[in-house]
């Protein structure tokens, strides 16, 4: 795999800039069922994936997820990120080159919810019980709703003169 | 036409959070003497029947990983305490109504409350 040096600078420049905000958010106390939050790190694994590339956005998120893990979490947290990111990941994987760049929000919104589908399954394998499926609606709800916020940010940038930076011309 | 796609999504994700909101709001009816359910890893092991005591008072639950500080007051149900990994549980808050849940995965405790009408209306 041959990779430039560009593509390094930038996939170290969004991990940074996804380790900083994920650190800085959680110090705001999770406030309600499950700990539902707005999950803004995850702007910085989209603009990667719109900027470089899929692959690389997999490294960039993958990459914050055992940084954060290393700096601040526990192994339970480690675990749910682990979950959540790749169901999140995934489907955004999927989903991202099929939409336009003006329904940015409606992939982010469908990765939110995948993300929240991920980490109800991780806490039901945790905690072996299936009554964490009464957190599903909240879930589904806090899915849409920040998908939508972070996807609308994305969506911004996108189409802001930050682009010039942008690797993928399209 | 591009506006028209945001609007069917607009419309699509809204009636979803719609959907939602009615299945939370239907498990929160007729909560008729709400009553707390204690599970640790699925097995019932308390119930509170008196959410309302005349004074708050907490209780302890062990676990083999470690520990829960369960409070009970005015009506509610919390975790106050726990020295599990993540304090979802704690940060989960103070809960009353029908089908509402606090769940502590790690220590695979979960609390919910049933009330007479509706014991299992909310799956």
């Amino acid at each position: 795999m041959k990779i430039s040096a560009k593509k390094i600078a930038l996939i170290g420049v969004f991990t940074a800039l996804s380790l900083i905000i994920f650190i800085v958010e959680a110090q705001f106390p999770t406030s309600g069922i499950g700990g539902i939050k707005l999950g803004l790190a995850n702007v910085a694994t989209m603009v990667a994936m719109l900027f470089i590339g899929r692959r690389e956005a997999g490294i960039v998120l993958y990459l914050r997820i055992i940084l954060a893990a290393a700096f601040y979490g526990t192994f339970v947290s480690f675990l749910f990120s682990l979950v959540g990111g790749t169901f999140a990941y995934l489907v955004m994987c999927l989903l991202m080159c099929r939409f336009d760049k003006k329904q940015i929000w409606v992939v982010s919104a469908f990765g939110g919810v995948f993300h929240n589908v991920g980490q109800l399954i991780a806490a039901g394998f945790i905690s072996g019980t299936s009554m964490v499926i009464t957190l599903f609606p909240y879930l589904l709800i806090s899915g849409i709703v920040t998908g939508v916020l972070t996807g609308l940010i994305t969506q911004r940038l996108w189409f802001s003169s930050l682009r010039k930076y942008s690797l993928r011309k399209e | 036409m591009k506006a028209k796609k945001n609007l069917i999504w607009a419309v699509i994700l809204a009636a979803v959070c719609l959907i939602c909101a009615a299945v939370i709001l239907y498990g929160r009816l007729g909560g008729e003497n709400p009553k707390a359910e204690i599970y640790l890893g699925n097995e019932l092991i308390k119930t509170v029947d008196n959410l309302s005591p005349d004074e708050e008072y907490s209780f302890r639950i062990d676990c083999k990983d470690g520990y829960n500080i369960v409070t009970v007051g005015g009506g509610k149900i919390w975790v106050s305490e726990s020295d599990c990994a993540n304090r979802t549980c704690v940060n989960a808050g103070k809960i009353s109504g029908g089908g509402q849940t606090i769940i502590c995965a790690p220590h695979k405790l979960v609390i919910r409350i049933t009330s007479d009408s509706q014991t299992d209306a909310v799956v």
